[in-house]
């Protein structure tokens, strides 16, 4: 990718949406967003509990454009190891589509906990 | 879609619908509203790039045509970061008497617990 | 069908080689005695080929269940096994895999939860889990290990239950012990499994849907209840299942093994291997004239509590063996049972009785003992120890 075009950026949509419930003002939707601004292919997101994972998916509302999944808070990287390798295998199937993307989010503790604990392998997306 | 009448109206596995936070009207919890002066914005989109609720409109072309009063909260970081002071933030009291389409409360909790 | 095998085979390899031929979409295990065999097999047979499967090698239990989850929300079929401690680090996570109505299976070794660190087989590690919202069905031997696990597939996969199942056994007793198995050819079982058709996959990203939300008081208690139903409507669903894998093997498993139940004045309800044992001195007693009985329940989770009340009725005196204690209170099976009990009109006495912990052998002698005592009316109100060395306050000494 040659560069990154701000003004095409902006017809892109992005996976997070309006109307979650971080404080106004917060800096971690913002760096969410942003970081997904790098990827094109469809993307799935697991995340770790935390700030975010409570204030975009308080039931029935959910502010992912996109699959999600909370299971815990130190398993999201174990979390998204299961659904890449269910990527793997299904896509080899011809059942879901093969350029998927897949990201784990967490905040201080859903990271911290990761690299003491439950990392699990990531496999390759 | 909205809030389950009852448990057999409940969506299998825990699942909530992907994007239904959009009906939620975050908007309400403003206290400050920002203001877009159209003759100094250059659309340089680094309002766009922060707001951390995606509410700063744009028409297609990259060019900034306005802040969605559904969605903002009123946080001010895009009058901070605005280079050359487009956006001001003004007391949200003094658009009392507008009216305008309405969406979930965030605050408010079903009755059957209340 | 044809092309049946009988193979000598413990309750693990027939486990690993049902496995096989359901061929899992993904599989993420770790390794504890006396489950070890069979993501150990498993692996042997992804590494030759054997299999389409994804293996995920993780670092704990913790993580094999979370990428379980994960696999399995996502629209593949999923299995993995464990025991004891390795099911304890685990026990987090099950409520979560049964709200996401994900339908894994699960081979559970049984095997005594430390402290103190014991190899050998007890119920403590399932028990502990008989909350969790997870399918229980306890096998008696290799062959019943061999036709639950597929038997388990279709009934965790079906609409109407989308239940993650624990198909349980004993460890080493079951799991290593090797007995004449019959197995079914490759094309049956697949015939029979069939394929998973999973309803709002993860990986369906045109529409997309986001598990596990945050929620307040408002919807917790409708979502719980909602998920209840699944297990609920399990029963009428395995029976059509076990009709129909019936067919293929000419065995049918009903949710209680009644051996010898309907006219017995004496029952002893026990699960799973120990069981054997006492069938054969339910013979014996019967050659003798005691009218004996067993009752040997397979469906922990979900309880058959009307067969129970109806093989129940009119009993003269009813033993319950458990393999676990709830300690400070009534051990799991005695519990359920004198639940099913209450609502008969016409009281029947229950002896509670508590053997087995660590591996400790039931042996006939246990079990005429039982029911000599059943036949003596000689019942008490406290929890009695098969084979526990216990002073003999009585006379003074041991």
């Amino acid at each position: 990718m040659a560069g990154i075009n701000l003004k095409e950026l902006t017809n892109r949509q992005s996976p997070l949406t309006e109307g979650h419930r971080m404080c106004p003002g917060c800096g971690a939707p913002t760096a969410v967003r942003q970081g997904l601004m790098a990827v094109e292919d469809p993307v799935v997101i697991v995340g770790a509990t935390g700030c975010f994972e409570v204030s975009t998916t308080v039931y029935p509302y959910s502010a992912w454009r996109v699959p999600y999944m909370h299971i815990a808070f130190e398993n999201a990287g174990a979390g998204v190891s299961g659904v890449a390798a269910a990527h793997k295998v299904l896509s080899r199937k011809g059942a879901v589509k093969d350029n998927i993307k897949f990201a784990a989010v967490g905040g201080d503790g859903g990271c911290l906990r990761r690299p003491q604990g439950a990392a699990g392998p990531t496999a390759p997306p | 879609m909205s809030k389950p009448k009852c448990w057999q109206d409940v969506p299998p596995g825990t699942i909530a619908w992907g994007a239904s936070a959009r009906d939620v009207e975050t908007g309400l919890w403003r206290s400050m509203r920002p203001i877009l002066d159209r003759n100094k914005c250059i659309s340089c989109l680094k309002c766009w790039l922060q707001c951390p609720d995606a509410s700063i409109e744009t028409d297609g072309e990259g060019k900034v045509n306005g802040i969605n009063m559904f969605f903002c909260k009123g946080c001010g970081v895009c009058d901070k970061v605005c280079p050359v002071g487009a956006i001001s933030m003004h007391p949200e009291a003094d658009f009392s008497s507008e009216c305008r389409k309405r969406g979930e409360d965030p605050g408010r909790v079903a009755d059957h617990v209340r | 069908m044809s092309d049946k095998r009988k193979e000598m085979t413990s309750g693990n390899l027939a486990f690993a080689e049902a496995m096989r031929q359901v061929n899992p979409d993904v599989v993420a295990a770790y390794p504890i005695t006396p489950s070890t065999e069979i993501p150990m097999k498993f692996a042997e047979f992804v590494a030759d080929g054997k299999v389409d499967s994804e293996y995920v090698a993780v670092e704990s239990e913790h993580s094999a269940i979370t990428a379980c989850v994960g696999a399995s929300v996502s629209g593949a079929r999923v299995m993995t096994a464990s025991s004891a401690n390795g099911v304890a680090l685990m026990h987090e996570i099950f409520p979560i895999a049964a709200a996401f109505r994900a339908p894994i299976v699960f081979g559970l070794v049984n095997r005594s939860l430390g402290a103190p660190v014991n190899i050998h087989c007890d119920h403590s590690d399932s028990m502990p889990e008989r909350d969790s919202g997870w399918i229980q069905i306890y096998c008696e031997d290799a062959q019943e290990v061999y036709d639950s696990v597929l038997l388990a597939v279709r009934l965790a996969e079906h609409e109407d239950v989308l239940t993650p199942v624990f198909v349980c056994q004993d460890g080493f007793i079951t799991s290593h012990c090797f007995e004449p198995v019959e197995m079914l050819s490759d094309e049956a079982v697949k015939k029979f499994v069939g394929e998973r058709k999973a309803k709002y996959p993860l990986l369906d990203v045109d529409n997309p849907v986001s598990y596990g939300s945050f929620t307040m008081s408002e919807y917790y208690f409708e979502i719980k209840r909602n998920q209840m139903e699944g297990m609920n409507r399990a029963p009428e669903v395995y029976k059509s299942l076990s009709k129909e894998l019936a067919q293929y093997t000419g065995r049918e498993y009903p949710m209680i093994d009644a051996y010898r139940a309907e006219d017995a004045d004496y029952l002893i309800v026990i699960m799973s291997s120990a069981t054997g044992v006492v069938k054969d001195v339910v013979d014996e007693m019967r050659e003798k004239g005691v009218k004996a009985g067993c009752l040997r329940v397979r469906f922990f989770r979900p309880f058959p509590f009307e067969e129970i009340r109806k093989l129940a009725k009119g009993k003269k005196g009813i033993a319950v063996l458990d393999r676990s204690a709830s300690i400070g209170g009534t051990a799991p099976l005695a519990a359920e049972i004198k639940s099913a009990l209450y609502g008969l009109d016409e009281r029947v006495p229950l002896q509670e009785y508590i053997f087995g912990l660590g591996g400790r052998d039931l042996y006939p002698r246990d079990a005429e003992n039982v029911f000599s005592r059943l036949m003596d009316s000689d019942f008490s109100d406290t929890v009695r120890y098969i084979g526990l060395l216990e002073k003999d306050e009585e006379n003074g000494g041991n």
